[in-house]
Order: structure tokens, then sequence, then C-alpha cells
């Protein structure tokens, strides 16, 4: 078969089943949940990452205002608010994009 | 460990800046060097029915359109080339570290090369986000709670906020060093225990297996690792094209 004179009919029939072949391919790959250990290490490091970038900002902070540790501690805390914030978020991406 | 190591291959020094060509920047060139062999073999020929090349460069092409579109919709393909060239540097990167000759070094087991990848990811984000809705982007970090709660909270989400380049850039950089260590690893397994003579050498044969399983997931473990890198960053511009509408 040649590739530079394309027959209309033909060229059609593989439309269709080039469309009915990716309906098949997109409904199977939907079907596979996203792998177990992406999800362990994508929630392990949204939540990891947040204390440890609050405490820095704390850590800069102290620093330049001389208030050390107060504010280290403080934006800890708060940083591991923001690791749960994230860890929901990042388990309601999952959640959605599972559904859809 | 030796497989990590910088080696200065020509020295080069500018300003005081020490910007010697090393066997990281010489994978780096030919990470996108056989990035570009790569698409340029699957786009010449162009055939109807395609290749095996050209439907390798086919698929890797659907496959980010298709995530892209997903998780940052129709209009987050104007970044497409930008997301395309993130994940296949990483990829290639990523399955290059694991040739087992060549002296082969994986970039991103460096913190320092995720984490600029993740920056300039972060730093695309912002500018999107103020071009498009100008002081309205700071909306991201005003959450739909009561009044008295909204400092905390602000204070919380851009925390939240800034830390996403650290997660980002930590995720690769630390799976890409973990399974290169525990390589390693069960190699000095096998080389000390067949050393010690014996029955003890028999036993080496398992860590031998272990190395052979420890591999193949690594391969899926530098596939997985740039398709999170490469989904997050569609995640982080949807954020940013669409704000709350999520």
């Amino acid at each position: 078969m040649s590739n530079h004179d394309p027959d209309p009919e033909g060229l059609r029939r593989l439309e269709t089943e080039l469309r009915k072949a990716r309906g098949r391919k997109k409904a199977h790959a939907e079907d596979r949940p996203p792998s177990k250990l992406g999800i362990a290490f994508r929630l392990s490091t949204e939540f990891v990452a947040a204390p440890f970038v609050g405490g820095a900002i704390g850590w800069g902070l102290d620093y330049l205002f001389g208030t050390a540790p107060v504010l280290l501690l403080v934006m800890f805390c708060l940083g591991i608010a923001a690791g749960f914030r994230n860890l929901l978020r990042a388990a309601k991406e999952m959640n959605t994009s599972d559904n859809a | 460990m030796e497989q990590f190591e910088i080696h200065t291959i020509v020295p080069l020094e500018i300003g005081g800046i020490d910007l010697s060509f090393t066997n990281s920047s010489l994978w780096m060139c030919i990470v996108v060097a056989s990035i570009s062999l790569f698409l340029t073999i699957g786009a010449s020929s162009r055939a109807l029915v395609p290749s095996r090349m050209q439907s390798l460069a086919e698929i890797s092409y659907n496959f980010i359109a298709d995530m892209i579109s997903s998780a940052a919709g129709k209009d987050g393909l104007k970044f497409f080339p930008f997301v395309y060239a993130l994940f296949m540097f990483v990829l290639f990167a990523n399955l290059f570290g694991l040739i087992p000759f060549l002296h082969a070094f994986t970039v991103t087991s460096h913190i320092i090369v995720t984490l600029t990848l993740a920056l300039v990811v972060f730093t695309m984000v912002i500018v999107v986000g103020v071009f498009k809705h100008g002081i309205r982007f700071l909306k991201l970090f005003v959450p739909d709670v009561p009044w008295y709660m909204l400092p905390l909270l602000t204070i919380i989400e851009v925390i939240s906020f800034l830390s996403r380049p650290l997660s980002l850039s930590v995720r690769l950089f630390a799976n890409m060093l973990a399974g290169h260590i525990m390589l390693t690893v069960f190699g000095g397994f096998v080389v000390s225990l067949a050393a010690a003579g014996g029955a003890l050498s028999v036993l080496s044969i398992a860590p031998l297996l272990g190395i052979i399983g420890v591999s193949a997931l690594e391969f899926l473990v530098a596939f997985l690792q740039a398709y999170v890198f490469a989904i997050l960053t569609c995640i982080y511009l949807n954020d940013a094209l669409h704000l709350h509408e999520h």
C-alpha cells in the first residue's frame, strides 16, 4: 500500500476503526487505578515538604527580627497544618481523577 | 558513592564562578541530543502507517497532550511544549541513569538539578497566574472561610504554595537516589558474599536476583517519576489558569 495516493473510501473506514479503537483504549485506561507506589510517594512528599518550608520561613524571620526561636516554632506548626492541607488536596485530586 | 560523583571534564571559570563542563553537563547534553534524535527520526518519515519510531514519538505526543487537557483543560494545551520538554528530559535522564556501563550518570539524582526544574515550573506558574489574572491571582491564597479564620488560613495556604517546588524536586531526587543506592548496596552484598567462600558464596545468588528485581522496579520508577513531575506541573498550571474554579 502506498502512502502517496490515499483512497478516500479506505481512509474513511480507517478513521472510524481508529475512533472505535481509541474509545476502547480510553475506557480501558480509566479503569486502571494509578500506581500505589506513586500515590504513596506523592502523599508523603506533599506532607513532609510543607513543615520544612514553614520552618525555613520561620527561621528566616527569626534571623530578621531576632526573635529566635518563637517564629520558627510557630511557622513550623503552621507548616504542619499546610502539610495536611496539601495531603487533603492531593487526595481530593486523586479521587476526582479516578471518577472522571 | 562513585556513581554520584561529579568530575570536571573541561575546566571553565567565568568571573569567579565555576562553570566547568562536568560529567553531569555531558549527560544532560546526551539526554537532549537523544530526545532531538528520537523526535527527528520519529517525525522524518511522516507515514500514514507509522514505523516503530514514529509510533513511539506519536504515543509520547498523545500521552502528554491527553495529560494536559485532562489536568489543566483545553487552554492548558498552550503549555504543551513546556510540559513535553520537561517530561522527556526527566524521563530520558532517569532512563539513561540506568545504563550499567559507560559511566552513566543520573542527572536527576542531584537535588540541584531537580530543584532548578521545579523552580522553573514554580516561576512559570506565578508568571502565568499574574499575567492572566493580575492581582486577582492572590485569591489563590484566600480560602472560602469565615473572616476570623482568614489570617491563619492564608498563612497556611502561602506555606502550602511555597512548599510545592520543594516537594516536587525532593520526590524526583529521592526516588532516583534511593534506587541507585539500593542497587549499589545489593551489588556490595554479591561481592562480599562471593568473596566469603564456602557455603556463603552460593548464597551470593540471592542478592543478585534482588538486583534484577530492583532494576526492573527502577525502570517503572523512572517512568513513574517523570509522569508525576509532568502531571503535577499540569495541576499547578491549572491552578494558575483557573484559580478556584476546579
